[in-house]
């Protein structure tokens, strides 16, 4: 059985430094949609990716 | 993905294995960010600033209309596909290299069967942007933590019962399903906001 804290502490974890990477992203990319769309768009990213550990 | 992954980390080295998979994932939503990168690339040598008007509009009205599905107002048929990642790969191309392609098959994200409808708005807002770099850093994110997510929950299995782990995740893509759908509506405002 998974450890919902344990899983709580993965993903949290794994958001955070996804997160911080956006931020670095912004930075260095200096994308045409802008830095904050950008981040919010990797935000989602991180949102659906990390939601989505029992699909196949 | 938990239930077939598990017992196959078991059988070699469990940390290579995982770290593969993550590697995968990335790889996979690199590439198709490279792909969907040269696609806006196009676009905006054909229209030009016009393509960041285009992504101001049309990326906010997908998702709300993805966000309006996945938190349960439009009742619409699955957009996704139903295509699983097939289970022989192990088999067929080797312990490691499979265990990688599984990972690199989710990462590129539109290939397999997804429960969130909001993820299809990611590689429309990474053609839109119009932008190599985005492109490839939006799809790269979701790869990445969608790999991410499946060896969090691998790691977070005391024993072996990968089946009840995995019985415990689909109990929770409801609640999950609404707090994507939230989130998808927050960005949405965020993007026309800024």
């Amino acid at each position: 059985m998974a450890s919902t804290a344990r899983l709580g502490g993965f993903i949290g974890l794994a958001g955070l430094i996804g997160l911080a990477a956006a931020a670095l992203m912004e930075d260095i990319a200096k994308p045409e949609i802008g830095g904050l769309t950008l981040f919010v768009l990797i935000s989602l990213s991180l949102v659906v990716g990390l939601s989505t550990a029992a699909s196949p | 993905m938990v239930g077939q992954i598990g017992p196959l980390v078991q059988v070699g080295r469990r940390r290579t294995a995982l770290a593969l998979h993550i590697l995968g994932g990335l790889a996979g939503g690199a590439t198709i960010g490279v792909v969907l990168g040269f696609a806006g690339l196009l676009l905006r040598a054909a229209l030009g600033d016009a393509l960041d008007t285009v992504f101001a509009i049309v990326v906010p009205l997908a998702l709300l209309f993805t966000a309006s599905i996945d938190l349960g107002i439009l009742h619409k048929p699955n957009l996704t596909r139903e295509r699983q990642t097939p289970g022989s790969w192990p088999c067929s191309l080797g312990h490691y290299p499979g265990i990688f392609g599984w990972g690199f098959d989710l990462g590129l994200g539109v290939t397999t069967r997804i429960p969130y409808q909001s993820l299809l708005v990611l590689p429309l807002a990474a053609v839109l942007a119009g932008d190599l770099t985005a492109a490839v850093a939006i799809m790269a994110a979701y790869g990445a933590s969608r790999a991410a997510a499946v060896v969090a929950a691998v790691s977070s299995v005391s024993g072996d019962d990968y089946a009840a782990a995995c019985s415990a995740i689909q109990g929770r893509i409801n609640p999950l399903k609404k707090l994507v759908g939230a989130t998808a509506l927050v960005i949405a405002a965020l993007i026309v906001i800024s």
